[in-house]
């Protein structure tokens, strides 16, 4: 989009409000995973409706432009709609600035040592000869001799405080976490022996599950928790079949064959009954006229 | 390999044939032309098959005695089967069945059998013909044994549970009387019963015309069934009916009815 403009003043707001403009399409960028303007112009017809005083203000600053004043008041009122969005997210206290924060870092020039004490630190997931890890404490004190602290400078408002309690609690609750389980597996996998004999060899393999665990129990794994007599006695699932009669007959027919058979589960035997009765349901105007 | 050396460390668990290992001079597979068979070195035959070099009696009596501390001793109160059944008079039969594949299933191993003497259970005459009737075939006369195989549940437990709930159920149902059970008829009698049959009706009602004819005073017919000849012939009739004809039932009932009809032998 190309706005041109004249005086000086002009060409300062505009600026500044292009500059906005690409805050906030960043941050709508990071915020959703759409940074084009036809999204933000979505968003433009979902939110309230603007003072009627900015419009016309709007309006009146489209109007001094000398070309392509619609496009302008268009583009103007979608950024004054952007920014009661945003003002109701800060209200609410949801998002950052990012370019606020962004203008205070620079790129910091990495000295070799710290970026091979960096590299190092990733593989040193292995062992030493001695068998410890990396201390992570090395990095940090390496982070010192740069001459930037870690405390020193100001506050990048970041990260919200977390009250002590909670952090106690999230430690004693989330214990323990994936990491801990993947590092008793490395320490186990590390220290694990090759078994010395065949016995060994076998336990393992139970273990690993290759090998069937002995006395063997053919229904292992098969138990359901049913009990006998959900299988056998079914005769509380006919209530709602009629008393007397052929369905009656019929249905008991049913049940007797499928107490005697051993293949299906109690939930399968109840659902054929269930198909017997929507069937039964459903035939039953057919049924009336016979 | 050293003479003394320990055999069930060289194969402790099943492992195949070895030739270097084993020290047996083992010949294996069909013979050369004018030959013998192959020797064991690259004897893919010998590798091929099972063998069981793991499971020498020596490897084994040390299994045992590894195996000993995890097992209980037999209690010594039951020494002999007698007194194993009268402690114990049901027997439940499971089998667990084990392949070669990839699935640890058998439909086969749900099955339960349950056995049991009724002499070991609690039941009157009427009871115990009653539980006969109900359980039919099942029942082996001979043996007194009562065998009832359940296979109706997906599970051995299952099977098991409700096997012990149908021998409850036959055992109350046996004891109890129905209304309909006085309509029995002599056809649903197991065994024949003299008293009220038509033998005895006969041989009264023959015996009584008998005296009438010779005007002997009036002989009620409780005195006839007192009487030994009558005694006799009904003992006899019982034995043919119930255990069926043999030489000496009936060599016995035609002494019964000759003395019954006080007929001579003839000179």
């Amino acid at each position: 989009m190309k706005v041109e403009v004249t005086t000086k003043r002009k060409f300062q707001e505009l600026k500044e409000q292009e500059i906005k403009k690409q805050a906030t399409n960043e941050q709508e960028g990071l915020d959703s995973e759409s940074s084009t303007f036809q999204n933000t112009a979505e968003d433009v017809q979902r939110s309230k409706p603007l003072n009627p005083e900015l419009v016309q203000a709007a309006s009146a600053v489209a109007s001094s432009f000398p070309r392509s004043k619609e496009q302008a008041e268009s583009e103007l009122l979608a950024q004054l709609r952007r920014h009661e969005e945003t003002t109701d997210k800060q209200r609410r206290g949801g998002t950052i600035n990012i370019r606020n924060v962004i203008s205070e870092m620079a790129v910091k020039r990495q000295s070799p040592a710290q970026r091979g004490v960096r590299i190092s630190n990733r593989i040193s997931l292995e062992m030493d000869e001695d068998g410890q890890r990396i201390k992570p404490g090395r990095s940090s004190s390496r982070s010192f001799d740069s001459g930037r602290s870690l405390k020193a400078g100001k506050r990048l408002n970041i990260f919200t405080k977390a009250s002590p309690e909670t952090e106690n609690t999230l430690k004693t609750v989330s214990s323990p976490t994936i990491w801990d389980l993947e590092f008793a597996k490395e320490i186990a996998a590390v220290t694990e022996q090759p078994p010395r004999n065949g016995f060994e060899e076998m336990i393992q393999w139970t273990k690993e599950g290759i090998l069937w665990e002995f006395p063997i129990d053919n229904e292992a794994g098969m138990d359901d928790g049913a009990e006998f007599h959900e299988h056998i006695f079914l005769e509380k699932h006919l209530k709602d079949f009629p008393k007397q009669g052929p369905i009656r007959h019929f249905m008991e027919l049913v049940i007797c064959g499928l107490s005697k058979n051993p293949y299906l589960s109690v939930k399968q035997k109840i659902e054929h009954i269930e198909w017997f009765r929507n069937y039964f349901e459903e035939k039953k105007e057919f049924l009336q006229e016979i | 390999m050293a003479v003394d050396q320990d055999w069930s460390s060289v194969y402790p668990t099943a492992a195949a044939f070895k030739p270097a290992s084993v020290p047996l001079p083992i010949r294996m597979g069909y013979p050369v032309k004018g030959g013998v068979p192959p020797p064991k070195e690259g004897n893919l035959e010998l590798i091929k098959i099972p063998n069981f070099l793991h499971l020498t009696p020596p490897a084994i009596k040390k299994h045992c005695a590894a195996l000993r501390d995890f097992c209980t001793e037999w209690p010594s109160a039951l020494d002999s089967d007698e007194k194993c059944e009268q402690h114990f008079p049901i027997e439940i039969e499971t089998v667990d069945y084990v392949s070669a594949g990839t699935s640890i299933r058998n439909p086969k191993a749900r099955i339960v059998t349950l056995r049991v003497k009724l002499s070991n259970l609690n039941l009157d005459d009427h009871a115990k013909k009653k539980l006969i009737k109900l359980v039919g075939a099942r029942y082996c006369k001979d043996t007194d044994v009562l065998t009832i195989i359940i296979d109706r549940c997906p599970l051995r437990r299952q099977n098991y549970d409700y096997g012990i709930h149908l021998l409850t159920v036959l055992y109350h149902e046996s004891w109890k009387t129905e209304a309909w059970e006085s309509e029995k008829t002599e056809e649903d009698m197991e065994e024949y019963i003299w008293e009220n049959s038509s033998s005895q009706r006969n041989a009264l009602d023959t015996l009584l015309q008998i005296k009438a004819t010779e005007n002997v005073s009036n002989v009620t017919k409780e005195d006839l069934l007192a009487s030994e000849v009558v005694r006799n012939y009904r003992n006899s009739v019982i034995a043919l009916k119930n255990e069926g004809e043999t030489e000496s039932n009936i060599s016995q009932y035609k002494e019964s009815v000759k003395k019954l009809l006080n007929i001579q032998a003839l000179p």
